[in-house]
């Protein structure tokens, strides 16, 4: 007979401690791998999430040189093109000629202005056309078709099929034209344009300065005809985009040679050429945060590798008593105690040899779903050499520790055995070294919070992620070592007790040895890391969920580009008139007048509507949401309302105008949707009179805000007024109202901020109907802003800032600051609260909300100002989607959009809470099958002790006093072991996850709050309880419907 | 059926010539052990001794002592004290891995109940190969000697079937044919026969006597039953850890301990009932116990 046979005859003869032998093997090697796979592929993750969301010429290869003549044109293009496919994940690149400097362009009754002469590959694919075609070569007698955009067209008044000059576009010596085909709206954020935008699409020109304008596009044919004429320079450029699917891992290490050999290259064949790339440290990161995410993905492999091997030892303790018997007998023919241990590890090692490749299968099947849930898709799943090594290690340490764990067994007397008299009794060494471990684990968790956030520079705190895990494993001992201690309080307890399964349950858990010890330990062990593991996820995914929604200040965030008519507000409001869904913010940058080096970004928020779109914590600022939102909106001034009057009329009188030609007086109206310039008149010196301008009623209710006093076209000198506002009156039809009779100067002031010296004065006076304000204008000739405004509008922007925001200035709350902007001139705005955290801000330490509206109305300096509030903000979802199918039909298109679910998926894809997913997927499946190999140990002591129990019901015992018992007793011993785990677990926990930063993604903003989710825990506790409740209800089920005479069956085989 | 092979003919021979040699001897055992924090005293100074080719029963009430001398002299426990001496050999001064060549060779084991005699879930045939295997011995002779036993033991047409498809009669006679593989010369049986029924009974009784005829085997057996004690050489009666009598062919004979002490055999406790005083005379070559009505006489020490 072959020990093979036997053991083969062994392993099946206790199929079910077999199996869950291979099981708990399965699940160790399955650890073990999984982690090794997971890593490899959250490389391959990270390595395209990072390539996909840099920027296209940051991921890409830029090669670009100005080009004197055809022929250097031709050597550049077989350069690139002999140097392309030394980076495979480069595509083919997309090639464009653009000036090198803006040109200055000449239109026939336009203004002044320059631009760069572009062409690039498939430009007529990605160039959004609102009006005409894309253009095409044409042959040099004829102009040149061009594409512009809106605005240059206006400035330089230009329409479809009109002609226009670029300095030195030509072809020879003679100029050549420019002929319009098309206009197109900008789209400076799409990818296309390989970085150059800022030069495609620069910002709106301020004041009057000689603006640059958006590109002028042209077919490349007719440019390659300048480039040999010499009179202007252009450059050739060649943008290599990155295939983000052609890249793996495996590829990164050759990167940064290959674009240094395409450097060289170009470097030896053209010298000139200028060479950008961002791949080799966009590859570099990804190496980094590879990196990063090895220690804590080996740390959790670690933990759940610690928590399956104590599972393991506890089946293979119990799969070593079931043989003991046969061992015993073995040794009575005369086997020696060597002998015996090879047959038991023959066992073990044929279990071993079945759970390698399975534990594999399960391992890649478990990073598989893993990956499915939470990696870029696409990413392939492989074992690496790497998985199967660490699986082979795996293996051989479980065979370890079970062979180890079966020792115990095989060196027992052969008399011990059979009398069942061994010691249950735990060691005291054993009691002692737990402790310790114990000792050790709480120390480390306590010195842990006592030294505060630990910070993970530059290296990885392993003792911070490992301790918590240690602690809950450590615990776990000595929580089934107290059994005893706590069995005896139960005996106390129960001493009076009339139930008799309560009474000898009881005294049963107390008398429990060894193997009982285990169970518990196991399953305290087992859910200990689970109720652990759920904490902090859920921890993370609250704090992450935060973190996600104040990054973006909503659900969504919607870059968009309104129509020139629009300001933005009016647009989102026909949008979503509830109020409920959508929000138009305007975002301000600038710096402060009394700390120029500190940047600032002021978001103007609308406060009616930010409590239903906007993110808020409560713990950002000192007050409610209502209190931050209601200080935005308060006014000490009620507005001018004008209701839906067709005609506004203001009573004023005009002295001592000086200016080099006609001035006029300019009213800004707020209506229900929109805000409208109403031309009120010419300023003519001379007595008070009305001056009148139409309204639309459908437009109303309207409110006066401003009232400017404007040069006409071609007035550029200095302006000096005095002027005497009697009256604001709205007409209906035939009746007019008083609105305001300007008799507190309080409640308007000066637009010229300052500006110039001496300034406006504005002072109460008297005129013919009684109280009248008296505004002295004497401007100099530049664009400032001359008029007043409506205090309804303050002057002084009430703002919530951060605490950054007051040190850079050295503010305090209740203090005016100077900004300043894009807005010429400053924009004063009031501190009325500080926030920790303002959503949406957060890339700026100062930062401001303010009011949203108020902050529009400011930014219309003059009356040809037109800002625009080019943000909105969402719910999201199905709502968010119907205000931005609501917005496209008015006219606002949507360049892009941010979702705060989108970061959230990203930032649970960093290594925290990749590792924290794996502990948990990994605990889960831990606690599942020390769940069951708890439930096979109960069984089979139930079945030992099913004998004695059968022999008393012969006696008469009643069913549930015999079996009520064992009920109570399995219980007690299950449900001791789940719950002290649970507590354990969460414990460890509240302890560990403020000292860790590793447990919360950073960056940090808002401030982790540290909050167990109830909810969950008890939901998942609660289907733990259930789930092992049933396990041992079926338990106990199957040990009493064994009928009685098989029961009695002594020593049956 | 002849439980000898070839092979084995020759060391019955050497066996039975040693017939009334001592086999096994028993010096002043004394045994004690811990029960849950009390001392218990099993054995308390044992003489003993088995001559080759003996078959002694061993009898007594439970907790006599019996099954824990068993395992004294079969290695399976050491005595607190005394000796246990097997054809020359002192067990008790052995080492555990000579207690397990001891076992392999020279010690033949028959329990009470299959689950330690037999491996569940092994045939019969791999049952009896084990303790062959566990000796060394090739192949070949392994399955000649296995065909010979399991023949002896009507077991050969169920070489293969497992264990559980036996009945308990045919587990016990393969249980007796196991121990018997390696030809031991001594055989401890301890309650081989208490879950047969007569007929089974009768059928190990046999095959003992069988083994003790053909192998030349000394069998010592542990039992309460009686047909299996009156199929024996002698009986060795146990009681409260020494042996109190001794019976041969048919007559019981009380046992003098080794203090004078002697247990009286039950018909006499009819007379002299626990408790009873007695005078104790000698007369000639006789001791007499006379019954007192028991009060102690003045100047005896009572008052």
């Amino acid at each position: 007979m072959s020990s093979l046979r036997l053991a083969l005859r062994g392993l099946r003869a206790r199929a079910g401690l077999s199996a869950a032998l291979l099981a708990v093997t399965t699940f160790a090697v399955g650890v073990g791998a999984a982690g090794a796979i997971y890593l490899r592929t959250a490389g391959e993750s990270l390595l395209a999430q990072n390539l996909r969301s840099a920027t296209s010429h940051t991921a890409g290869l830029h090669v670009s040189q100005v080009v004197a003549d055809g022929r250097e044109l031709r050597e550049l293009t077989q350069s690139v093109a002999a140097a392309g496919p030394a980076v495979p994940a480069l595509a083919a690149p997309v090639t464009g000629l653009e000036t090198r400097t803006p040109i200055e362009l000449l239109a026939e009754g336009g203004r002044p202005g320059s631009a760069y002469l572009a062409s690039r590959d498939g430009i007529c694919d990605r160039l959004v056309v609102e009006a005409g075609r894309c253009p095409v070569a044409r042959p040099l007698g004829l102009p040149a078709e061009v594409a512009v955009s809106r605005r240059t067209a206006d400035w330089l008044r230009l329409g479809p099929g009109d002609r226009f000059q670029a300095k030195g576009f030509g072809a020879g010596a003679a100029g050549r034209d420019l002929v319009v085909v098309a206009v197109y709206t900008p789209t400076p954020y799409d990818p296309y344009w390989f970085g150059a935008q800022p030069a495609y699409f620069p910002p709106p020109p301020t004041g009057n300065e000689l603006p640059p304008l958006d590109a002028v596009f042209l077919a490349g044919g007719d440019l390659l005809p300048v480039i040999d004429n010499g009179s202007l320079d252009i450059r050739a450029r060649f943008d290599h985009f990155v295939q983000p699917d052609r890249m793996r891992l495996a590829d990164t290490a050759a990167v940064p040679p290959a674009l240094g050999q395409v450097a060289e290259l170009l470097r030896i064949n053209n010298p000139n050429a200028v060479v950008l790339t961002g791949l080799g440290g966009l590859v570099a990161k990804a190496e980094a945060d590879r990196q990063a995410l090895t220690v804590p993905v080996l740390l959790a492999d670690v933990q759940l590798a610690s928590l399956a091997l104590l599972i393991l030892i506890v089946v293979a303790a119990m799969a070593a008593e079931a043989r003991a018997g046969e061992v015993a007998l073995a040794k009575v023919r005369g086997a020696t105690t060597g002998q015996a241990f090879g047959l038991a590890v023959l066992e073990l090692a044929m279990v071993a040899a079945l759970a390698l490749p399975a534990g594999l299968a399960v391992g890649w099947l478990g990073a598989l779903l893993l990956a499915r849930t939470q990696f870029e898709a696409g990413i392939p799943v492989v074992v690496t050499p790497a998985a199967v090594a660490v699986a082979v290690a795996a293996t051989v340490v479980a065979l370890a520790a079970a062979s180890l764990a079966s020792l115990g067994a095989v060196r027992r007397r052969i008399l011990d055995q059979w009398r069942r008299g061994r010691s249950d009794r735990v060691g005291r060494r054993a009691v002692v070294l737990d402790v310790v471990l114990l000792l050790v684990a709480v120390a480390a968790l306590a010195n842990l919070r006592a030294s505060g956030t630990r910070q993970a520079s530059g290296g990885y705190d392993v003792l911070a992620t490992l301790a918590p895990g240690l602690a809950v494993l450590a615990a776990a001992l000595v929580v089934g070592r107290s059994l005893p201690v706590v069995a005896g309080w139960l005996v106390r307890l129960t001493g009076r007790s009339s139930g008799v399964a309560t009474w000898v349950g009881a005294r049963q858990v107390a008398r429990r040895g060894g193997p009982a010890l285990r169970v518990v330990i196991a399953l305290a062990a087992a859910f200990g890391l689970v109720a652990f593991a759920v904490t902090v996820r859920q921890d993370m995914a609250h704090n992450r969920h935060d973190r996600a929604f104040t990054q973006v200040g909503a659900a969504e965030q919607l870059r968009v580009s309104v129509p020139r008519d629009a300001l933005g507000p009016e647009r989102v409001a026909e949008a979503d008139p509830s109020g409920q869904a959508a929000m138009a913010v305007l975002r301000y940058p600038g710096t402060m007048r009394d700390a120029p080096a500190v940047r600032a970004i002021l978001l103007g928020v609308q406060p009616d509507r930010y409590q239903a779109v906007g993110f808020w914590r409560g713990d950002f600022a000192g007050r409610s949401l209502e209190d931050t939102m209601a200080a935005l909106a308060a006014s000490p001034v009620a507005p001018l309302d004008l209701g839906r009057a067709d005609q506004l009329e203001v009573t004023v009188a005009a002295t001592a105008v000086r200016a080099e030609g006609p001035v006029r007086l300019v009213a800004l109206v707020q209506g229900a949707s929109r805000a409208v310039r109403v031309d009120l008149g010419r300023l003519e010196a001379g007595a008070a009179r009305p001056l009148r301008g139409r309204l639309d009623p459908a437009g109303g209710p309207w409110r006066l805000q401003r009232l400017w006093v404007q040069r006409e076209p071609g007035v550029t000198s200095a302006v000096g007024v005095a002027l005497t506002f009697d009256s604001v009156r709205a007409g209906q039809g035939d009746a007019w109202r008083l609105v305001d009779g300007f008799d507190d100067p309080a409640r308007w002031y000066s637009l010229n901020d300052n500006a110039y010296e001496p300034g406006d004065s504005l002072t109460a006076t008297t005129a013919a109907d009684g109280a009248a304000l008296s505004v002295a204008i004497d401007a100099p000739s530049s664009g400032v802003t001359l008029g007043i405004g409506h205090a309804s509008v303050p002057e002084a922007l009430p703002a919530v800032v951060t605490p950054g925001f007051l040190r850079a200035v050295s503010a305090e709350v209740g203090r005016v600051v100077r900004v300043r902007g894009p807005i010429p001139g400053d924009l004063l705005i009031k501190v009325t609260g500080v926030a920790t955290v303002l959503p949406g801000a957060v890339s700026s330490d100062a930062a401001a909300f303010v009011n949203g509206d108020w902050l529009l109305v400011h930014a219309q300096r003059n009356p040809i100002d037109r800002p625009q509030s080019d943000e909105v903000w969402t719910v999201g979802g199905a709502r968010g989607r119907a205000v931005t199918e609501r917005l496209g039909a008015g006219g606002v298109r949507v360049e892009t959009r941010a979702a705060a679910a989108d970061i959230e998926d990203d930032l649970a894809r960093q290594a925290p809470s990749l590792a924290l997913l794996l502990l948990l997927v990994g605990a889960a499946a831990g606690a599942a099958l020390a769940t069951g190999g708890v439930m096979l140990h109960l069984y089979l002591t139930g079945r030992r002790r099913a004998f004695e129990l059968a022999v008393l019901e012969v006696f008469g015992a009643r069913r549930r006093d015999l079996w009520g018992p064992v009920a109570v007793e399995q219980g007690a011993l299950v449900g001791y072991g789940v719950l002290c785990g649970g507590i354990i677990g969460l414990l460890v926990a509240l302890v560990a996850l403020p000292a860790i930063p590793q447990f919360a993604d950073r960056p940090s903003l808002p401030p982790p709050i540290y909050t167990p989710d109830w909810a969950t825990l008890g939901l998942a506790l609660g289907l733990a309880v259930l789930l092992v409740g049933l396990g041992l209800a079926a338990v106990v089920a199957a040990l009493v419907r064994q009928a009685r005479p098989a029961l009695l069956r002594e020593e049956e085989l | 059926m002849s439980l000898v092979a070839e092979r084995a003919q020759g060391v019955a021979d050497g066996r039975r010539a040693r017939a009334g040699e001592r086999l096994l001897a028993c010096e002043g055992l004394f045994h004690l052990y811990m029960l849950e924090g009390r001392e218990v005293v099993a054995l308390q100074g044992v003489d003993f001794g088995v001559d080759w080719g003996e078959m002694v029963a061993l009898l007594g009430p439970s907790g006599s002592g019996k099954s824990t001398m068993l395992a004294i002299l079969g290695g399976l426990e050491r005595p607190s004290a005394g000796r246990v001496v097997l054809d020359g050999i002192d067990v008790s001064r052995l080492s555990e891995a000579q207690l397990t060549v001891l076992r392999r060779r020279r010690l033949g084991f028959v329990w009470q109940g299959a689950a330690r005699n037999l491996l569940p879930h092994a045939s019969a045939w791999e049952n009896l190969d084990l303790p062959m295997v566990l000796a060394g011995l090739p192949a070949a002779r392994r399955r000649k000697r296995a065909k010979v036993l399991l023949d002896a033991v009507d077991l050969g047409a169920q070489r293969g079937k497992p264990i559980r498809a036996l009945s308990g009669g045919e587990q016990q006679r393969l249980a007796v044919a196991v121990a018997l593989a390696n030809n031991p010369p001594l055989l401890l049986a301890d309650e081989p026969t208490s879950q047969l029924d007569r007929a089974n009974v009768r059928r190990v009784v046999e095959l003992l006597k069988e083994a003790r005829d053909d192998l030349g085997t000394t069998v010592v057996v542990v039992t309460h039953d009686a047909e299996v004690a009156a199929a024996m050489d002698r009986t060795v009666t146990i009681r409260d850890g020494r042996v109190s009598a001794e019976g041969r062919g048919g007559a019981e004979y009380a046992v003098v301990g080794p203090t004078g002490s002697l247990h009286l055999p039950a018909h006499a406790l009819d007379v002299l009932p626990p408790g009873a005083r007695v005078v104790v005379e000698v007369e000639g070559d006789q001791v007499v116990l006379k019954p007192t009505d028991g009060a102690i006489p003045p100047g005896e020490g009572g008052s």
